[in-house]
């Protein structure tokens, strides 16, 4: 049971910074590509 | 004479408990002001369900019910909690956090509570899948927290639903024990450079569409939530369905949170409520809440070893979910550490990204036990 524990926060807590991490590159991204004029 | 006094032979002491419990939500709703929009739905549910049953004549909160009925067709296969993510979604503006994306960080980080507490629940004697359930509270988000125990553990609904909303509406009670326990009045004093970045329309535009893409594809069960909410988003920012827009923030809201509410308390039968359970929910979404500000806190301090332009730690509590209540709260702490400091913008940020993260939590939670 202690493995879906490790399981929970390392996927859980891991995949939540991943892709909020994305989300940063992409707002970054889009606000460099699509600069107001 | 039978019939007409079966209502009184049919009372039991718990179901008077129960009146008092509904009496007391409505109570903490029109006096204490505590999220009315659904405590007082909730606890006047609550009031309904219980009311005694006739032998032979569906009662109000049975599958022949009216509130049955409703909690069938909106709660239990999650039409409400969606649509009210499609009202979350119009009434939400990204522009903070499109001008200050690093505040997704502390959006990941202050979910740590659910995960905390998930722990917390399993080894106080819930099964798995309650346990998820129950550490959902800590997502600060009620539509959140309805969906995963739907899917995992509809019997303690009620509970978790009444933790999440009171919770959410004690965050000004909660999070300043939590930030000061945690940071130095130094700390709370940290100032943040804020510059006006403009933002255009289309960013505004593509943003909505690439998360719910990018969230489709690494969260798959995020694609309820996230793509209601993103939809509602694009809706108000498309510029062409003002209309839509509007009556996705107004009607769409009013109408599902109220019946959001009274659904939910149909699900506060006597049985259900009244037990151990109950108590520890309650005593788990405080411990909830605590560890997602001290999550969100001590990830900003840890940042600051490492960066040269210091967050204030503060701000990292802000990326718990209760939106717009825990942003304001942090300003008034800073404002009380120096009273020239205004850190509202980068809080309301992390407090927008807090939103995107616990659905994305939620959805992890709900992938990894499923």
């Amino acid at each position: 049971m202690n493995n879906i524990f490790l399981e929970l926060l390392i996927f859980g807590m891991g995949t939540t910074f991943f892709v909020l991490i994305l989300f940063y590159f992409l707002v970054k991204i889009l606000v460099k590509v699509f600069a107001e004029k | 004479m039978e019939q007409l006094l079966a209502g009184i032979k049919g009372l039991g002491f718990n179901q008077v408990l129960m009146f008092i419990i509904g009496g007391v939500l409505i109570y903490l709703a029109i006096k204490k002001d505590y999220e009315p929009m659904l405590l007082l739905p909730i606890g006047f549910g609550a009031i309904l369900t219980n009311l005694p049953v006739i032998p032979g004549i569906p009662g109000i909160a049975s599958d022949e019910g009216i509130l049955g009925i409703l909690r069938n067709a909106g709660i239990l296969n999650e039409l409400f909690p969606a649509l009210i993510f499609v009202a979350v979604g119009a009434m939400i503006d990204f522009t903070p956090l499109l001008q200050m994306p690093s505040m997704l960080f502390f959006g990941a980080a202050a979910q740590f509570g659910i995960f905390m507490t998930i722990i917390f629940a399993y080894l106080l004697g819930f099964d798995i899948k309650e346990a998820a359930s129950i550490g959902i509270i800590g997502a600060a988000d009620g539509p959140t927290s309805i969906f995963v125990a739907t899917r995992f553990a509809k019997h303690l609904l009620g509970p978790i639903s009444v933790a999440a909303y009171s919770y959410m509406s004690l965050v000004p009670m909660i999070q300043p024990v939590v930030i000061k326990a945690l940071t130095t009045k130094n700390e709370r004093k940290i100032r943040m450079e804020y510059k006006e970045v403009k933002v255009s329309k289309t960013v505004k535009i593509i943003f909505p569409i690439a998360v719910t893409i990018i969230a489709g594809i690494i969260a798959p069960m995020s694609v309820t939530l996230i793509g209601f909410l993103m939809f509602g988003n694009l809706i108000r920012e498309c510029g062409v369905l003002d209309r839509l827009s509007q009556s996705a923030q107004n009607e769409l809201a009013n109408l599902v949170t109220l019946l959001l509410g009274i659904t939910i308390g149909s699900t506060m039968t006597a049985e259900a409520f009244i037990n151990w359970d109950t108590l520890l929910i309650m005593g788990l979404g405080l411990v909830a809440f605590i560890f997602d500000t001290a999550g969100g806190v001590l990830f900003a301090k840890l940042l600051n070893l490492f960066v040269k332009k210091k967050y204030n730690p503060m701000v990292g509590a802000a990326g718990i979910s209760a939106f717009p209540m825990s942003a304001r709260v942090i300003q008034k702490l800073a404002k009380e550490a120096d009273p020239t400091n205004f850190v509202l913008m980068q809080a309301v940020s992390a407090n927008v990204a807090g939103q995107i993260g616990s659905i994305i939590a939620g959805s992890m939670v709900l992938a990894l036990l499923s």
